[in-house]
């Protein structure tokens, strides 16, 4: 391989494509996308985004159960259910946000700007979660030790130190790799300043 | 469906078409440069096609079409790779797709290698160094990447450099 830029441009400029073959998966994939409505890559987005909301509404619902049949505390109970629309509130924001942004259409650096910046406040609203989920786990310990429900204590033990080791390794890897991305782009912006 | 609607969706299919037809070798190199295993050519250039086909109606004029093509096309490979929780900077062959001028075998090699050199660069630098393979002007690279001319310059200076040093040690 050359290592001439000159003979790499020709090079790169006489790539023929093979126009038929893509001419027809065009076409095949027009009749495809008349056919049927079909969504965006950020639409799909929003759309997983839209499923956290509906997981978050499901806490509230389940609140009067807990309350009647499993005779928790009401302030226990509240509680529940305010974290529920807490974290529905939030998802909806992000789900609003990712609609509005025409990721796709933006020029390269704004977009991915846009990106990382979601990808934080993603992170943040996993963390807020994390941390309210947590005192809302632990009231819920104290209601069961209280109760003297050990197999649900020792269950409920299990999977929030499963659950919390994963989250937290998942949540520090992406913090790392969101500011990451956001220093190389204060970077590149401080060249174009300079 | 109303007689409008059918009329409405058959100028669409017919600007789609004529879209995909004028760009499919910007797009399909545009592909190239960021397929991976775990992203193939084949997921980006449909993902691509399915984009150009919901934002069609979003083109205003406000930019060149090309300039638009080529920021959908380079912001939709990168939309993908962010939401591929696994994927790995080594470049896909892409022979299926692919004619090559004279067939030789020792061509098409070469070609790939082109790919995978450029798959090498940082992600910014491999559009930017796509761009400028694509003869286009400093204006435009610009306008599609979104920073300055003189950064644009900076960087295509030292991603040149890189490219070379890649292709001198293959």
């Amino acid at each position: 391989m050359t290592d001439n830029l000159d003979d790499i441009k020709s090079k790169w400029q006489s790539i023929k494509i093979d126009n038929d073959s893509l001419r027809l998966a065009n076409k095949r994939l027009s009749d495809e996308l008349r056919r049927r409505p079909v969504e965006s890559l950020q639409d799909r987005l929003a759309r997983r985004i839209f499923r956290n909301c509906i997981l978050a509404m499901v806490l509230p619902l389940l609140s009067p159960v807990l309350y009647l049949t499993l005779k928790m505390p009401l302030w226990l109970t509240i509680f529940y259910a305010a974290f529920g629309l807490m974290m529905c509130g939030l998802q909806t924001f992000l789900y609003e946000y990712i609609k509005r942004e025409q990721l796709t259409l933006m020029a390269v650096v704004d977009a991915i700007e846009r990106a990382v910046h979601f990808k934080i406040y993603q992170l943040r609203i996993r963390f807020v979660g994390m941390i309210v989920g947590m005192t809302l786990v632990t009231g819920i310990f104290v209601y069961l030790v209280d109760a003297d429900d050990l197999a649900a204590l020792y269950g409920a033990i299990v999977g929030l130190m499963v659950g919390l080791s994963v989250g937290c390794y998942k949540f520090y890897t992406d913090l790392a790799i969101s500011k990451k991305i956001i220093k190389s782009l204060e970077e590149i912006e401080k060249e174009s300043e300079e | 469906m109303s007689k409008t609607k059918i009329t409405d969706a058959s100028k669409h299919t017919e600007q789609f078409l004529r879209l995909a037809d004028e760009y499919k070798n910007v797009i399909a190199k545009v592909c190239s440069v960021y397929a991976t295993t775990d992203t193939p050519f084949s997921d980006l250039y449909q993902e691509v096609m399915i984009n150009l086909w919901t934002g069609l109606d979003s083109f205003r004029g406000d930019s060149k079409m090309s300039t638009w093509i080529y920021r959908l096309a380079i912001n939709t490979c990168l939309t993908l790779h962010r939401y591929n929780s696994r994927h790995t900077i080594q470049a896909m062959p892409i022979d299926a797709c692919f004619d090559i001028p004279d067939d030789s075998s020792s061509q098409q090699e070469e070609i790939k290698q082109l790919y995978q050199l450029i798959a090498r660069l940082e992600t910014l630098d491999r559009a930017i160094i796509m761009l400028w393979l694509d003869e286009k002007s400093y204006d435009e690279i610009s306008a599609i990447i979104g920073i300055s001319k003189a950064n644009i310059a900076t960087r295509l200076f030292r991603a040149k450099h890189r490219l070379s040093e890649l292709a001198r040690n293959l």
